[in-house]
């Protein structure tokens, strides 16, 4: 489906909505959009608004989840307005390089006058190997915004561990992050002026994943920089719960003080499908459709798959089914693609996660897609020379040298690269990446294509979208809770035109099989009428 | 927003940190104490163009090619929201007071024989930021230095003068009446008309035509260069009378001030200006000179930092503070002395200019009166000795109000000038009691520090210092407890630097022991009477040798030149 798919009265709908929230005056705004709503146009026109209706010395923060939207978002806004005074990045990102990093020492040095010492740059880490990234999920999840975190003696122990060790300047990048980013709000007036005087607005996308450290934090930066804020999510598409995501704040967010904003019109989903989606939580709501373009049972084959006029996207439930399928595919011929990002948490990686992930992937994407074919998908240089710089690199006499040669290959760029900007990486190091990038499965993870055959798994497919969708459901769901119906929403939801549903394995004859069937009759019943 | 510290290492002679600058403050100090040095490196910091200019070794003290730091500490307080936007990341707040240091670090490179920059804002200790030396960074945005040089350059000021408007108008998306395009098109049309402009055409087309081969076709035509797009670059300022005649030649005097105005009229007035004005009094008239720091500070300015030579610059009610460069042991060195308000309204504008004198001196001699005074220039003038004497310890000598003495002597030896006061040793009455008291050791006491005050005690055996000691009935002419030490009290004033007899007549008194025989008991008589007039006719008149001599080399007069 499409925006000419729609009925006038639907497009009419679809602009009004949008627009009372491009032009609300609101301070505090709660946008409830669901797929394919536009919504990455309506957050790019508002912040347009806010941009040029404010002093030229001013801008708007911007939060997006993954560092890929956030450079979509920018690009969008650049395209619309200048961007040189805004901010816009992941929230963890903003929360680093504009608040922890610049006022490190002003901070340290306000809570601990006599015994800090001067910390120049600060060690950067990320939580390493499954058992200490599930820790991290656990704790995270346990904090629900209600009482105090400090009332949790699991939270404060790792809070207390994490800032005694940031004291010395290691930085670990997991939630104590914003417990202390709002209490920097708290004591320094100096950086919540500087907020104030520089910013109007901070605007957050798929605020329904944050976790209740973040919703802290966002409510002190709000308060104390006396900023306008802009949250915009969809409840029914949090499956991020098994990492601390807190949906129920976000929809309790109009209790406190939020103008409530909603776009209810997809301009992605047949109406049959969207029906389907929302069905999901309300079984006994009224539908009307128009035809059908939901098909249950046997479409896996790679026969049928070959009768695909337009792409497909075969969502699983585990990376191991996913791979299964796809080996299974290619063996028979098929032109499908599964991809995999570099495992840093392998025992060869592990111990240059910190150091060096962001920098290999970023130079990685880079490389591929400095060139790509597909110009939406194309890495410009300028955007990889940014991501450099604001890594903290002085790229002024190195600027012509951060291309990738003639005849380089990816580990060669890597390597070079590293030697100019004087982290030299080890020869085991590019050796552990050549393995890991001549497997084809990572190898596409890296070169972004558009057009082409995907499985992957229902949480890899959050944001994007395919004329065919194919579901399959693998397990059995002895209770059927709302984080399962979210991701069954979040999967059906990415399908334009079809959408098929599978059951597999375990998930024969499970009373979740039932549900979604006896919701499938719901939508064919519908048609009749 | 204005300067509060200063710290230099190695720049040109200077090691010098003065951390309590206030926002009107003035240097003054001998030549090549490093005073103009002090404000080009603060524009170096400041100033974008002058960051630039990289430093040589000549930069370095000695040219010993070490490297060159230069920190400032700016106070910031009322900045507007747009200020805060550009430089509010780099702020530090201690004690209740925002600050911004700044700090300039220059290597010195064998490879070029120039020094490399590098440029800081934050606090050295805390947060620091790398800024591009050789580019406009966010302070250069809000913060401007308007340097009033010396000897003004008229040409160059109008020259930016009219460019800052040009570029103006430009921004604010004005421009200049159609009226003016329609005369400036016509003057093209005019000239095409005149008998000697087409003449002058004729002469060159019909050589271009001529030389066709040459030319290939091309012909000339004569255009002013006048356009609308510089048009400013054509004009000038000229001065013209109350009757709107063209005035030829303005003046020195009046051609700086407008030297000035211009210059402050070239920069945003929206930004916050550090105005530095060196030596201003060149070409300025001394009564204009009195009213310079006022005008200046009418123009209106953040901070105004002013080095001088003239005494007339001075204006102590008008600037917060003195700062005096000095070299001592092949160092400079440094001292300030913060004026407070009202310090010396009390005492008006003359006593001011006196005292602003004194500062120019290593020593200063303070006495009370006229006649004194009068005295000393006679000796000055028949004593060759005593001249060369106070010449070379560059001592000045001034009258000024007794009541003046402490604040005068305390601001003199905080700027290092060393003080010796001749005072009376007077009796006055107490008005409405009957009472009596000995008004000249009070003022006496009240010069001193509390060390001092212990060390009087000390030395004369006196109970203490208060009024009470000093005072007595109104019917005994002196209190004999006071007599019996005066004769020590006396002589530990003279121990340190303050001359005060033991006898009750005065100066008089004071010049009939000095003068010896000369003079009878019966003209200190006729002295009294008139004060200075007999004076003059005195040691004028009758052929009296004032000379210092074995007899009275010792006198309460001529015992400080022991000290020099």
């Amino acid at each position: 489906m499409s925006f000419n798919s729609l009925s006038d009265a639907q497009k009419e709908r679809l602009s009004l909505q949008q627009d009372s929230i491009i032009n609300s005056s609101s301070t505090k705004v709660y946008v409830s959009a669901g797929p394919g709503s536009g919504k990455t146009h309506t957050i790019s026109e508002k912040i347009r608004l806010d941009i040029d209706g404010s002093f030229d010395y001013q801008g708007v923060i911007a939060c997006s989840f993954t560092k890929e939207a956030a450079r979509e978002l920018e690009n969008r806004v650049e395209r619309l307005t200048s961007t040189k005074t805004s901010i816009i990045k992941t929230l963890d990102s903003f929360v680093l390089t504009e608040v922890i990093n610049p006022f490190l020492n002003r901070y340290l040095y306000l809570k601990d006058e006599d015994k800090h010492k001067q910390i120049l740059k600060l060690e950067i880490s990320f939580p390493k190997g499954n058992e200490r990234i599930k820790e991290v999920n656990n704790l995270t999840r346990l904090y629900d915004g209600e009482k105090s975190w400090k009332d949790i003696p699991t939270v404060k122990n790792y809070v207390m561990n994490w800032y005694s060790k940031f004291k010395k300047g290691k930085y670990e990048i997991s939630f104590p992050s914003y417990i202390i980013a709002s209490d920097y709000l708290s004591r320094l007036d100096i950086l919540t002026d500087y907020f104030e005087s520089r910013f109007t607005s901070i605007y957050i996308d798929e605020a329904q994943d944050l976790n209740a450290f973040q919703h802290l934090f966002l409510r002190t930066l709000v308060e104390k920089c006396k900023l306008n804020i802009v949250m915009i999510g969809d409840g029914n598409q949090s499956i991020y719960a098994f990492r601390g995501a807190k949906p129920q704040i976000f929809r309790g967010l109009p209790d406190l003080g939020y103008d409530v904003y909603n776009i209810d019109i997809s301009v992605r989903c047949h109406d049959s499908i969207l029906a389907l989606a929302y069905l999901l939580f309300d079984n006994k709501r009224k539908i009307q459709v128009s035809e059908n373009r939901i098909y249950i049972g046997g479409f896996l084959t790679s026969d049928f798959l070959r009768t695909l006029k337009e792409n497909y996207m075969i969502l699983v439930e585990s990376k191991a089914k996913a791979k299964e399928l796809y080996y299974d595919y290619v063996s028979k011929g098929l032109d499908i693609t599964y991809s995999e990002s570099i495992n840093y948490d392998s025992e060869a990686l592990i111990v240059y996660k910190d150091e060096y992930m962001e920098f290999i992937e970023e130079s990685i994407l880079f490389y591929y897609n400095s060139d790509n074919e597909d110009f939406e998908m194309i890495y410009s240089h300028d955007d990889y020379i940014d991501f450099i710089e604001n890594s903290g690199f002085n790229t002024k006499k190195i600027k012509n040298s951060l291309y990738k040669e003639k005849n380089e290959n990816v580990i060669e760029f890597l390597s070079r690269l590293s030697k100019i900007l004087d982290f030299e990486f080890s020869g085991k190091l590019l050796e552990e990446l050549r393995k890991e990038l001549s497997n084809p499965i990572i190898y596409s993870h890296y070169y972004r294509k558009k057009k082409v055959n995907r499985i992957m798994t229902f949480h890899s497919s959050k944001g994007l979208e395919s004329e065919n969708v194919i579901t399959v459901f693998q397990y059995n769901q002895y209770n059927i809770g709302y984080e399962y119906l979210r991701k069954c929403f979040v999967g059906f939801t990415r399908a334009k035109n079809n959408l098929y549903i599978n059951f597999v394995d375990q998930a024969i004859g499970s009373k979740n099989e039932k549900y979604i069937k006896q919701l499938y009759q719901n939508v064919l019943a519908s048609v009749q009428k | 927003m204005y300067i509060q510290k200063v710290k230099m290492s190695n720049y040109r002679g200077l090691n010098i940190e003065i951390d309590d600058l206030k926002e009107y403050f003035l240097i003054f100090g001998k030549n090549d104490t490093g005073k103009t040095n002090f404000c080009t490196g603060i524009r170096k910091v400041l100033e974008l163009n002058a960051r630039r200019k990289r430093f040589d070794e000549f930069d370095s003290t000695n040219c010993n090619k070490l490297p060159i730091t230069i920190e400032i500490r700016f106070v910031v307080s009322d900045l507007t929201q747009q200020q805060k936007s550009n430089i509010g990341k780099f702020l530090d707040k201690e004690d209740g007071i925002t600050y911004l240091d700044v700090l300039l670090k220059s290597t010195f490179n064998n490879d070029i024989n120039l020094y490399e920059d590098e440029l800081f804002f934050g606090n050295p200790k805390k947060d620091i930021f790398s800024q591009e030396p050789y580019r406009q960074n966010t302070l250069d945005r809000i913060l401007d230095v308007i340097y009033i040089e010396p000897n003004y350059k008229i040409d160059d000021e109008k020259k930016q003068y009219f460019k800052y408007h040009d570029i103006k108008k430009i921004e604010d998306e004005t421009d200049f009446s159609a009226t003016i395009k329609v005369k400036i098109d016509e003057l093209e049309e005019e000239l095409e008309k005149d008998k000697i402009i087409k003449r002058m055409s004729k002469e060159i087309n019909d050589f271009a035509s001529e030389e066709a081969d040459f030319f290939e076709g091309i012909n000339f035509k004569f255009t002013p260069n006048i356009t609308m797009s510089n048009l400013l670059k054509s004009l000038d300022i000229k001065p013209v009378s109350e009757k709107n005649e063209l005035i030829n030649n303005m003046g020195d005097g009046k051609t700086k001030i407008l030297s000035m105005f211009l210059n402050d009229k070239a920069h945003d007035s929206e930004k916050i200006k550090i105005f530095i004005a060196e030596e201003p009094e060149n070409h300025l008239y001394p009564i204009l000179q009195m009213g310079y720091i006022d005008l200046l500070k009418r123009v209106g300015s953040n901070q105004l930092i002013v080095t001088t030579h003239s005494p007339k610059i001075i204006n102590l009610n008008k600037i917060e503070q003195l700062v005096k460069f000095y070299v001592k042991s092949g160092e400079i060195s440094k001292e300030t002395f913060a004026i407070n308000k009202g310090f010396f309204e009390e005492f008006g504008a003359l006593l001011n200019l006196e005292i602003s004198e004194m500062l120019f001196y290593d020593k200063v001699l303070l006495v009370e009166g006229y006649s004194e005074k009068y005295f000393y220039d006679q000796l000055l003038l028949k004593d060759s000795n005593f001249r060369k004497k106070i010449i070379n310890s560059k001592l000045g000598i001034f009258s000024i109000n007794g009541a003046a003495f402490g604040k005068t002597k305390l601001m003199l030896e905080s700027l290092g000038i060393d003080v010796f006061i001749k005072t009376d040793n007077d009796i006055t009455k107490v008005p409405k009691r009957d009472e009596k008291r000995y008004t000249g050791l009070l003022r006496c006491i009240s010069l001193l520090t509390e060390t001092q005050k212990a060390d009087l005690l000390d030395k004369t055996g006196l109970s203490s210092l208060g009024k009470e000691v000093f005072t007595f009935n109104s019917e005994c002419d002196v209190n004999s407890e006071i007599e019996d030490k005066m004769s020590d009290i006396c002589d530990w004033f003279k121990m340190n630097h303050i001359y005060i007899s033991s006898h009750k007549t005065g100066f008089e008194g004071d010049l009939a022991s000095y003068l010896g025989d000369q003079i009878e008991a019966k003209d200190i008589e006729f002295l009294k009477d008139k004060k200075l007039y007999n004076l003059h006719d005195l040691l004028l008149g009758e052929n009296i040798d004032i000379k210092i001599n074995d007899s009275n080399k010792d006198n309460i007069l001529v015992r400080f030149a022991y000290e020099l």
